[in-house]
């Protein structure tokens, strides 16, 4: 995320967040609820009303920033205003309720209404923090090239490895089967490297490709010098090729914690915008 | 020229296709760019990668990037093309064919290898399974069904006190604990919200509190918000063990404030808009005695003169609460406290009766003869006593006469038929100087107010012969008020009751004034005070002015 869009029109959007929480919190304390604080009194109602609009107009941005047609502001300035008038919701909202809570579904309403709020929170450090490490990682290259380099980086090695032994091959090519990258949402955004390789028929861990690595290293020796070449090559090439996944890994990362944050932001929107109805339905079926 | 170029790739489906494409052009680019005339997807393929040329009949290839081409296997930035040449970009196979007339070129591309390598790894989460959009409905028909479509199919189509396992009740809509006192018909919400989408009604109210008294007469003040109110404007549900009445002052004040406008003139209360700044003197209700007649009347706290009342008994407080004690039982000073007569009635609010036997007959012994210390006048009836005495003393024909309640006539013997005689006369004088000395000196007089009758002793009923004036200890003070002794447990009796030690007179009213309650009890908001509404003392629904119409219609 561009440092303008938090600062866009010099913080409008957070003069005016800032404003109407400062409003909020002002009128809960100037006001003395009968029997108890709660979202059922004059001022519960009121800040029930801002809120679930705020939640509806919040939400409308997902349906704005695709519109490229529309003159109604830039995408920018939605956005400005999407992120600052969504942390005054964390005060309106949490003021409406009256710190009444429950296990029913008006507290769930609540419950989304933070799970967005914090998720579009992450999303803004994640935004604010990863696209230098990302862009300085690709070092101006997609990730498909990186991937299309994996590529000659595993024929390089293959190509290396033609010169060994029959089980050396073996090794070579299980580390190739057994390189691990991405997969899974938590593999993603771990750190931890799940490769393996096979070496005299027993599975291990190569995290980073040192084992396979290693275990080329330890045959090196000075009484064959056309085989310790050999060696020597394949060891470089899978030194290259580890570099390569590390770097692929680190992108596969940030691009999951860059992603990570709407795969939760976008389906808990979803989920606030139906426990809102429900909720609004049954305040007034049960009024 | 015109090139003819056949793409070869494998569908979807994994089935080979071949694609034909003509272009009459003598400049055909290739690259990633869409704008390209053969548009390439591979990451190696640079947006711009290469061009063929057609200059002079023959074709040339040029590269476009620094990566060049692999043309027969070797890498070239420009080259000619002749008849069954191959050239690679990234995993594109091209392969020229040139027509003898040199006017026409196919070129056949092989994609059928151009299938990403990476493919097996998931390297977006996209890739992972993890979809927005089906989360997105998951969630929306789970919320939908869960919290919305069951609980109003188990509401409003099947009974109210259905109960099948694992499908969702109404008790998901539940907002908050409900008061002990409705908890035992928590679980049925129909009992109040009768109706959907309409505020809960009287009628459910109704249900259980049937007769609910008004705030005030209805027929003088004819105002329709008090006669008519809704039950859930005041008395809020789902707030757990906090209290069901709303205590803001602005429920009084909205009237109050200037309840002769509201009353049309009927009240006659001042104004009044908060308690510290605008709440009169405490009005209280005292007994005065009138003849043998007990009156009450009402007499306004004022600090220059305390409120006079008149119950009956003589009790100087000074004396009791003497700090160096009264005679006790044993001998010993007995130091009385404020507890030793004022104890509190069950729940602490008010305070118990006082009377003779609990209070006053440990100190005050009611023994009428020196040589008999275990015989005691009963207290409340003074025939009983008068007989004790005569039986006491003798005076046996006396004490059987007193059963008709009339003794001898000491004075006029002559009205006795068949007629007292002398010994019954000597009998009566006797008695009544018993009598005497018991009541108007040492015995009743000492907490009562006695008066000697003299019609009735003369005409020889020594029962009416003296008048006790009945003891009428006021409990009520406050007519329209409320006071919990028990919510102010933490205070000391004289902390308001502070004329009690002083006080040398029974008539004296001791209880406190407005300014005294003021020391502690302010309005809310006031700093260092005890925030204070209406209903701390006030009731509003008051029996005495009848009952609410709670079924809501008009009267």
């Amino acid at each position: 995320m561009h440092q303008s869009t938090l600062r866009y029109k010099k913080a409008r959007w957070l003069k005016i967040a800032t404003l109407l929480s400062t409003a909020s919190i002002a009128a809960y304390a100037w006001h003395s609820p009968q029997p108890v604080a709660n979202g059922g009194t004059w001022l519960g109602y009121t800040l029930g009303t801002i809120a679930a609009l705020l939640i509806v107009w919040l939400a409308w941005f997902g349906v704005r920033k695709r519109n490229y047609h529309s003159t109604s502001s830039t995408v920018q300035g939605w956005l400005s205003a999407h992120i600052y008038l969504g942390m005054g919701l964390l005060f309106i909202g949490t003021l409406h309720t009256g710190f009444q809570f429950a296990w029913n579904l008006h507290t769930l309403t609540y419950v989304l209404m933070c799970l967005v709020i914090s998720s579009g929170f992450f999303g803004i450090v994640v935004y604010v923090r990863y696209p230098g490490p990302l862009s300085s990682n690709r070092d101006n290259r997609s990730q498909a090239e990186l991937l299309a380099q994996l590529d000659d980086a595993d024929r390089q090695v293959v190509s290396c490895s033609q010169m060994l032994d029959e089980d050396l091959r073996a090794a070579v090519d299980s580390s190739l089967e057994g390189t691990s990258l991405g997969g899974n949402a938590w593999r993603q955004l771990s750190k931890k490297d799940f490769s393996s390789v096979v070496i005299n028929d027993k599975r291990q861990s190569n995290p980073n490709q040192r084992t396979v690595i290693a275990h080329f290293a330890a045959l090196l020796g000075d009484n064959d010098p056309e085989h310790n070449a050999n060696l020597r090559n394949i060891i470089e090439a899978l030194n290259r090729r580890s570099q390569l996944l590390q770097r692929i890994r680190k992108d596969i990362r940030i691009r999951a914690m860059l992603d990570i944050w709407l795969m939760l932001h976008v389906p808990a929107t979803i989920a606030l915008l139906t426990a809102l109805t429900a909720h609004v339905v049954v305040v007034f079926l049960y009024w | 020229m015109t090139i003819h170029i056949i793409r070869t790739r494998i569908t979807s489906n994994g089935e080979v296709a071949d694609g034909h494409r003509k272009l009459s052009q003598d400049h055909v680019d290739i690259g990633a760019s869409n704008e390209q005339d053969i548009q390439l997807d591979w990451p190696n393929v640079r947006l711009r990668h290469a061009s063929l040329e057609y200059q002079n009949n023959r074709l040339q290839l040029v590269a476009r990037s620094e990566q060049g081409v692999s043309l027969n296997g070797k890498t070239v930035q420009q080259a000619w093309l002749e008849n069954d040449d191959q050239f690679q970009i990234g995993n594109h196979h091209f392969r020229v064919q040139l027509t003898a007339d040199g006017l026409t070129v196919n070129v056949d591309v092989d994609e059928t290898t151009a299938r990403p390598a990476y493919k097996p790894f998931q390297t977006r989460l996209a890739d992972s399974g993890f979809s927005k959009r089906r989360w997105s409905w998951g969630l929306l028909l789970a919320i939908s069904l869960i919290f919305l479509a069951a609980p109003l199919l188990q509401r409003y189509v099947l009974a109210d006190d259905t109960d099948i396992p694992l499908l969702p009740n109404h008790s998901l809509w539940n907002s908050g604990e409900f008061h002990p006192a409705h908890q035992f018909f928590a679980d049925d919400c129909s009992q109040c919200h009768q109706q959907p989408f309409a505020q809960v009604e009287n009628s459910a109210c109704m249900t259980c509190h049937q007769e609910v008294a008004t705030h005030a007469d209805p027929q003088r003040f004819a105002i329709d918000e008090l006669q008519n109110a809704d039950c859930q404007s005041c008395h809020k549900e789902h707030n757990g063990r906090t209290e069901l009445i709303t205590g803001d002052k602005q429920l009084c004040v909205h009237c109050h404030e200037d309840i002769q406008h509201f009353s049309n003139g009927n009240s006659k209360q001042a104004n009044i808009h908060d308690w510290r700044l605008s709440h009169p003197e405490i009005t209280l209700l005292t007994p005065h005695w009138q003849q043998d007649s007990l009156e009450w009347q009402w007499a306004q706290q004022n600090a220059a003169q305390q409120p006079q009342e008149q119950s009956g008994l003589i009790f100087p407080h000074d004396v009791h609460l003497a700090p160096e004690g009264l005679d006790g039982e044993d001998g010993n000073p007995k130091v009385m406290q404020c507890n030793d007569c004022h104890q509190p009635e069950p729940g602490g609010r008010g305070m118990q009766d006082i009377n003779m036997e609990a209070h006053c007959d440990s100190c005050h012994r009611l023994d009428f003869d020196a040589d008999n210390p275990d015989l005691f006048v009963r207290h409340g009836d003074i025939g009983a006593t008068l007989r004790d005495i005569a039986g006491l003393k003798g005076l046996t024909e006396l004490k059987s006469s007193l059963n008709g309640r009339t003794a001898a006539a000491a004075k006029e013997p002559s009205l006795q038929r068949p007629g007292p005689n002398k010994r019954q006369q000597q009998q009566a004088l006797t008695l009544i100087e018993l009598a005497s000395e018991l009541i108007e000196k040492r015995g009743c007089v000492t907490c009562h107010e006695v008066s000697r009758n003299t019609a009735a002793l003369e005409s020889g009923d020594l029962i009416s012969a003296w008048n006790i004036r009945p003891v009428n200890v006021n409990r009520r003070w406050i007519d329209d008020a409320e006071f919990d002794h028990a919510g102010h447990q933490s205070m000391a009796c004289t902390d308001c009751h502070s004329g009690a030690q002083t006080s040398e007179h029974s008539q004296d009213v001791l209880i406190p004034s407005r300014e005294n309650c003021l020391t502690c009890h302010g309005n809310p908001g006031d700093s260092s005070l005890i925030d204070s509404q209406c209903i701390d003392c006030h009731s509003y629904h008051l029996p005495e002015h009848g009952w609410m119409n709670t079924t809501g219609e008009a009267q």
